[in-house]
Protein backbone atom coordinates (compact mmCIF):
# COMPACT_ATOMS: atom_id res chain seq x y z
CA UNK A 1 0.00 0.00 0.00
CA UNK A 2 2.82 2.27 1.01
CA UNK A 3 4.47 1.91 -2.61
CA UNK A 4 0.97 2.42 -4.49
CA UNK A 5 0.89 5.99 -2.68
CA UNK A 6 3.99 6.92 -3.17
CA UNK A 7 3.55 6.14 -6.96
CA UNK A 8 0.17 8.28 -6.88
CA UNK A 9 1.72 11.20 -4.32
CA UNK A 10 4.83 11.76 -6.70
CA UNK A 11 2.70 11.43 -10.01
CA UNK A 12 -0.06 14.11 -8.94
CA UNK A 13 2.02 16.01 -6.62
CA UNK A 14 4.66 16.59 -9.39
CA UNK A 15 1.76 17.57 -12.08
CA UNK A 16 0.45 19.92 -9.52
CA UNK A 17 3.90 21.68 -8.52
CA UNK A 18 4.58 22.00 -12.42
CA UNK A 19 1.06 23.55 -13.12
CA UNK A 20 1.80 26.26 -9.90
CA UNK A 21 5.27 26.77 -11.57
CA UNK A 22 3.49 27.78 -14.59
CA UNK A 23 1.31 30.12 -12.90
CA UNK A 24 3.74 31.78 -11.42
CA UNK A 25 5.89 32.49 -14.20
CA UNK A 26 2.92 33.51 -16.17
CA UNK A 27 1.78 35.85 -13.76
CA UNK A 28 5.88 37.17 -13.59
CA UNK A 29 6.31 37.93 -16.90
CA UNK A 30 2.65 39.24 -17.21
CA UNK A 31 3.85 41.87 -14.85
CA UNK A 32 7.32 42.69 -16.09
CA UNK A 33 5.85 43.22 -19.75
CA UNK A 34 2.83 45.61 -17.74
CA UNK A 35 5.67 47.35 -15.96
CA UNK A 36 7.38 47.95 -19.51
CA UNK A 37 4.58 49.44 -20.94
CA UNK A 38 4.13 51.69 -18.04
CA UNK A 39 7.29 53.05 -18.20
CA UNK A 40 7.44 52.77 -21.71
CA UNK A 41 4.06 54.23 -22.70
CA UNK A 42 3.30 53.96 -26.73
CA UNK B 1 -2.91 47.78 -29.67
CA UNK B 2 -5.76 45.26 -29.76
CA UNK B 3 -4.14 41.78 -28.41
CA UNK B 4 -3.60 39.48 -31.11
CA UNK B 5 -4.97 36.01 -31.63
CA UNK B 6 -2.97 33.93 -29.80
CA UNK B 7 -2.72 36.39 -26.87
CA UNK B 8 -6.67 35.58 -26.32
CA UNK B 9 -7.22 32.04 -27.28
CA UNK B 10 -3.96 30.29 -25.46
CA UNK B 11 -4.81 32.14 -22.13
CA UNK B 12 -8.54 31.14 -22.59
CA UNK B 13 -7.68 27.53 -23.34
CA UNK B 14 -5.63 27.20 -20.65
CA UNK B 15 -8.10 28.32 -18.19
CA UNK B 16 -10.82 25.69 -20.01
CA UNK B 17 -8.07 22.87 -19.75
CA UNK B 18 -7.69 23.73 -15.49
CA UNK B 19 -11.80 23.14 -15.07
CA UNK B 20 -11.55 19.91 -17.54
CA UNK B 21 -8.67 18.62 -15.28
CA UNK B 22 -10.38 19.02 -12.10
CA UNK B 23 -13.55 17.31 -13.30
CA UNK B 24 -11.39 14.27 -14.92
CA UNK B 25 -8.94 14.03 -11.59
CA UNK B 26 -11.80 13.80 -9.71
CA UNK B 27 -13.70 11.29 -11.70
CA UNK B 28 -10.35 9.28 -12.06
CA UNK B 29 -9.81 9.31 -8.61
CA UNK B 30 -12.98 7.57 -7.95
CA UNK B 31 -13.05 5.13 -10.42
CA UNK B 32 -9.54 4.25 -9.05
CA UNK B 33 -10.18 3.65 -5.49
CA UNK B 34 -12.67 1.73 -6.75
CA UNK B 35 -10.95 -0.76 -9.26
CA UNK B 36 -11.25 -4.34 -8.13
CA UNK B 37 -7.76 -5.87 -6.86
CA UNK B 38 -5.39 -7.88 -9.02
CA UNK B 39 -5.97 -11.40 -8.18
CA UNK B 40 -1.36 -11.45 -8.55
CA UNK B 41 -0.24 -8.44 -7.66
CA UNK B 42 -3.04 -7.37 -4.91
CA UNK B 43 -3.44 -3.33 -4.70
CA UNK B 44 0.35 -2.83 -6.43
CA UNK B 45 -1.27 -3.19 -9.43
CA UNK B 46 -3.18 0.03 -9.13
CA UNK B 47 0.19 2.18 -10.37
CA UNK B 48 -0.93 0.83 -13.94
CA UNK B 49 -3.37 3.21 -13.86
CA UNK B 50 -0.85 6.27 -13.21
CA UNK B 51 2.26 4.71 -14.83
CA UNK B 52 0.56 4.00 -18.48
CA UNK B 53 -0.88 6.83 -19.29
CA UNK B 54 2.09 9.29 -18.44
CA UNK B 55 3.59 6.77 -20.97
CA UNK B 56 1.28 7.74 -23.08
CA UNK B 57 1.48 11.66 -22.21
CA UNK B 58 5.36 11.67 -22.78
CA UNK B 59 4.97 9.71 -26.02
CA UNK B 60 2.12 12.57 -27.38
CA UNK B 61 4.69 15.00 -26.24
CA UNK B 62 7.86 13.71 -28.12
CA UNK B 63 5.61 13.22 -31.11
CA UNK B 64 4.47 16.69 -30.78
CA UNK B 65 8.00 17.59 -30.09
CA UNK B 66 8.41 16.77 -34.09
CA UNK B 67 5.71 17.34 -35.50
CA UNK B 68 6.79 21.19 -34.62
CA UNK B 69 10.31 20.96 -35.43
CA UNK B 70 8.84 19.92 -39.15
CA UNK B 71 6.67 22.24 -39.39
CA UNK B 72 9.07 25.18 -38.36
CA UNK B 73 11.77 23.47 -40.60
CA UNK B 74 8.69 23.83 -43.21
CA UNK B 75 7.49 27.36 -42.29
CA UNK B 76 9.99 28.86 -40.91
CA UNK B 77 8.01 30.56 -37.72
CA UNK B 78 9.28 31.26 -34.65
CA UNK B 79 5.95 29.99 -32.91
CA UNK B 80 6.55 26.57 -34.00
CA UNK B 81 10.03 26.63 -32.86
CA UNK B 82 8.21 27.33 -29.26
CA UNK B 83 5.31 24.80 -29.43
CA UNK B 84 7.90 21.88 -30.32
CA UNK B 85 10.48 23.29 -27.21
CA UNK B 86 7.17 23.55 -24.76
CA UNK B 87 5.97 19.95 -25.66
CA UNK B 88 9.53 18.66 -25.04
CA UNK B 89 9.60 20.32 -21.71
CA UNK B 90 6.13 18.67 -21.04
CA UNK B 91 6.93 15.28 -22.93
CA UNK B 92 10.11 15.24 -20.65
CA UNK B 93 8.61 15.70 -16.98
CA UNK B 94 5.72 12.83 -17.78
CA UNK B 95 8.63 10.52 -19.09
CA UNK B 96 10.63 11.39 -15.86
CA UNK B 97 7.20 10.11 -13.62
CA UNK B 98 6.85 7.09 -15.69
CA UNK B 99 10.98 6.88 -14.66
CA UNK B 100 9.65 7.15 -11.17
CA UNK B 101 6.37 5.07 -11.31
CA UNK B 102 7.79 2.60 -12.79
CA UNK B 103 11.04 1.51 -10.27
CA UNK B 104 8.60 1.52 -7.56
CA UNK B 105 5.89 -0.73 -8.71
CA UNK B 106 8.81 -2.95 -9.50
CA UNK B 107 9.90 -2.96 -6.27
CA UNK B 108 6.46 -3.72 -4.99
CA UNK B 109 6.07 -6.92 -7.44
CA UNK B 110 9.45 -7.85 -8.56
CA UNK B 111 11.45 -7.23 -5.53
CA UNK B 112 14.34 -4.29 -7.14
CA UNK B 113 14.13 -0.53 -7.79
CA UNK B 114 15.48 -1.51 -11.67
CA UNK B 115 16.81 -4.00 -13.99
CA UNK B 116 18.54 -3.57 -17.02
CA UNK B 117 15.63 -4.69 -19.40
CA UNK B 118 15.98 -3.24 -22.89
CA UNK B 119 12.13 -1.75 -21.74
CA UNK B 120 13.27 -0.09 -19.26
CA UNK B 121 16.66 0.89 -20.74
CA UNK B 122 15.29 2.33 -23.82
CA UNK B 123 12.80 4.48 -21.89
CA UNK B 124 15.67 6.32 -19.71
CA UNK B 125 17.61 6.63 -23.19
CA UNK B 126 13.87 8.29 -24.40
CA UNK B 127 14.22 10.73 -21.23
CA UNK B 128 18.16 11.51 -21.93
CA UNK B 129 17.56 12.24 -25.68
CA UNK B 130 14.74 14.71 -25.36
CA UNK B 131 16.52 16.46 -21.74
CA UNK B 132 19.78 16.79 -23.94
CA UNK B 133 17.20 18.37 -26.33
CA UNK B 134 16.16 20.57 -23.58
CA UNK B 135 19.53 20.94 -22.36
CA UNK B 136 21.02 22.30 -26.01
CA UNK B 137 18.86 24.41 -26.37
CA UNK B 138 19.35 26.17 -22.86
CA UNK B 139 22.87 26.60 -24.07
CA UNK B 140 22.08 28.23 -26.96
CA UNK B 141 19.07 29.72 -26.95
CA UNK B 142 17.59 32.56 -29.27
CA UNK B 143 19.46 31.51 -32.16
CA UNK B 144 17.92 30.53 -36.13
CA UNK B 145 20.60 28.08 -36.28
CA UNK B 146 19.82 26.65 -32.66
CA UNK B 147 15.84 26.04 -33.53
CA UNK B 148 17.35 24.59 -37.05
CA UNK B 149 19.23 22.21 -35.48
CA UNK B 150 16.53 21.43 -32.57
CA UNK B 151 14.00 20.73 -35.25
CA UNK B 152 16.05 18.24 -36.97
CA UNK B 153 17.01 16.75 -33.38
CA UNK B 154 13.59 16.72 -31.94
CA UNK B 155 12.43 15.04 -35.39
CA UNK B 156 15.30 12.36 -35.51
CA UNK B 157 14.91 11.53 -31.25
CA UNK B 158 11.18 10.19 -32.52
CA UNK B 159 12.98 7.06 -33.62
CA UNK B 160 13.29 5.87 -29.99
CA UNK B 161 9.66 5.94 -29.29
CA UNK B 162 8.76 2.56 -31.85
CA UNK B 163 12.30 0.98 -30.34
CA UNK B 164 10.77 1.71 -26.92
CA UNK B 165 7.35 0.29 -27.67
CA UNK B 166 8.23 -2.56 -29.42
CA UNK B 167 11.82 -3.21 -26.63
CA UNK B 168 9.69 -6.19 -24.75
CA UNK B 169 9.12 -8.11 -28.40
CA UNK B 170 12.28 -7.61 -29.38
CA UNK B 171 13.72 -9.07 -25.93
CA UNK B 172 12.32 -11.98 -27.00
CA UNK B 173 10.81 -13.30 -24.03
CA UNK B 174 13.66 -12.22 -21.94
CA UNK B 175 12.18 -8.97 -19.97
CA UNK B 176 10.84 -8.77 -16.88
CA UNK B 177 8.75 -6.25 -17.83
CA UNK B 178 5.20 -6.59 -18.52
CA UNK B 179 3.58 -6.95 -22.02
CA UNK B 180 1.94 -3.86 -23.51
CA UNK B 181 -1.59 -3.61 -23.40
CA UNK B 182 -4.10 -4.95 -25.85
CA UNK B 183 -8.01 -5.39 -26.15
CA UNK B 184 -8.51 -7.69 -23.32
CA UNK B 185 -5.69 -8.05 -21.25
CA UNK B 186 -7.50 -5.47 -18.64
CA UNK B 187 -9.19 -7.79 -16.20
CA UNK B 188 -12.97 -7.16 -15.66
CA UNK B 189 -13.63 -3.66 -14.00
CA UNK B 190 -9.98 -2.07 -14.76
CA UNK B 191 -10.60 -1.11 -18.59
CA UNK B 192 -12.76 2.10 -17.32
CA UNK B 193 -10.14 3.46 -14.41
CA UNK B 194 -7.15 2.72 -17.18
CA UNK B 195 -9.14 5.13 -19.77
CA UNK B 196 -10.12 7.69 -17.75
CA UNK B 197 -6.58 7.90 -16.76
CA UNK B 198 -5.76 8.21 -19.76
CA UNK B 199 -7.72 10.85 -20.38
CA UNK B 200 -7.05 12.58 -17.51
CA UNK B 201 -3.17 12.55 -18.50
CA UNK B 202 -4.05 13.52 -22.01
CA UNK B 203 -5.78 16.74 -20.16
CA UNK B 204 -3.32 16.96 -18.16
CA UNK B 205 -0.68 17.28 -20.38
CA UNK B 206 -2.64 19.54 -22.50
CA UNK B 207 -2.77 21.95 -19.50
CA UNK B 208 0.72 22.15 -19.21
CA UNK B 209 1.58 22.23 -22.65
CA UNK B 210 -0.98 25.20 -23.08
CA UNK B 211 0.72 27.17 -19.88
CA UNK B 212 4.00 26.42 -20.96
CA UNK B 213 3.41 27.76 -24.40
CA UNK B 214 2.21 30.71 -22.51
CA UNK B 215 4.93 31.24 -20.90
CA UNK B 216 6.96 31.07 -23.89
CA UNK B 217 5.08 33.24 -25.88
CA UNK B 218 5.50 35.89 -22.92
CA UNK B 219 9.43 35.35 -22.96
CA UNK B 220 9.47 36.04 -26.42
CA UNK B 221 7.00 39.41 -25.82
CA UNK B 222 9.46 40.73 -23.47
CA UNK B 223 12.24 40.08 -25.29
CA UNK B 224 11.08 41.92 -28.31
CA UNK B 225 9.87 44.92 -25.74
CA UNK B 226 13.26 45.00 -24.28
CA UNK B 227 15.42 44.96 -27.63
CA UNK B 228 12.97 48.19 -29.14
CA UNK B 229 13.44 49.98 -25.72
CA UNK B 230 17.55 49.24 -26.57
CA UNK B 231 16.71 50.00 -30.22
CA UNK B 232 15.31 53.26 -28.82
CA UNK B 233 18.23 54.06 -26.98
CA UNK B 234 18.77 52.59 -23.52
CA UNK B 235 16.21 52.71 -20.35
CA UNK B 236 17.31 56.61 -19.89
CA UNK B 237 20.02 54.92 -16.85
CA UNK B 238 23.04 58.13 -16.32
CA UNK B 239 24.99 54.80 -17.55
CA UNK B 240 23.66 54.66 -21.11
CA UNK B 241 26.52 56.67 -23.37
Amino acid sequence: MGYLIAAYLIGVGGVLVYAVYILRERRALRTAISQGEESNPG
Amino acid sequence: MPPSSPDRVIPTLHRASTVALGVCAIIYGILVVNAPLDSEQGVIQKILYIHVPCAMAAYLGFLLTAIGGGLYLWKRDERFDRFAASAAEVGVFFCALVLVTGPIWGRGTWGTWWSWDLRLTVTLLLFLVYLSYLLLRSFTEGTERTARFAAVYGIAGLAVIPLNYFAIDLAGGRSIHPQNLEGGSLGVGMVMPFAMGAVTAIVAFSHLLLGRIDIARLRAQLAEREAEREMRGGDGSPWDI
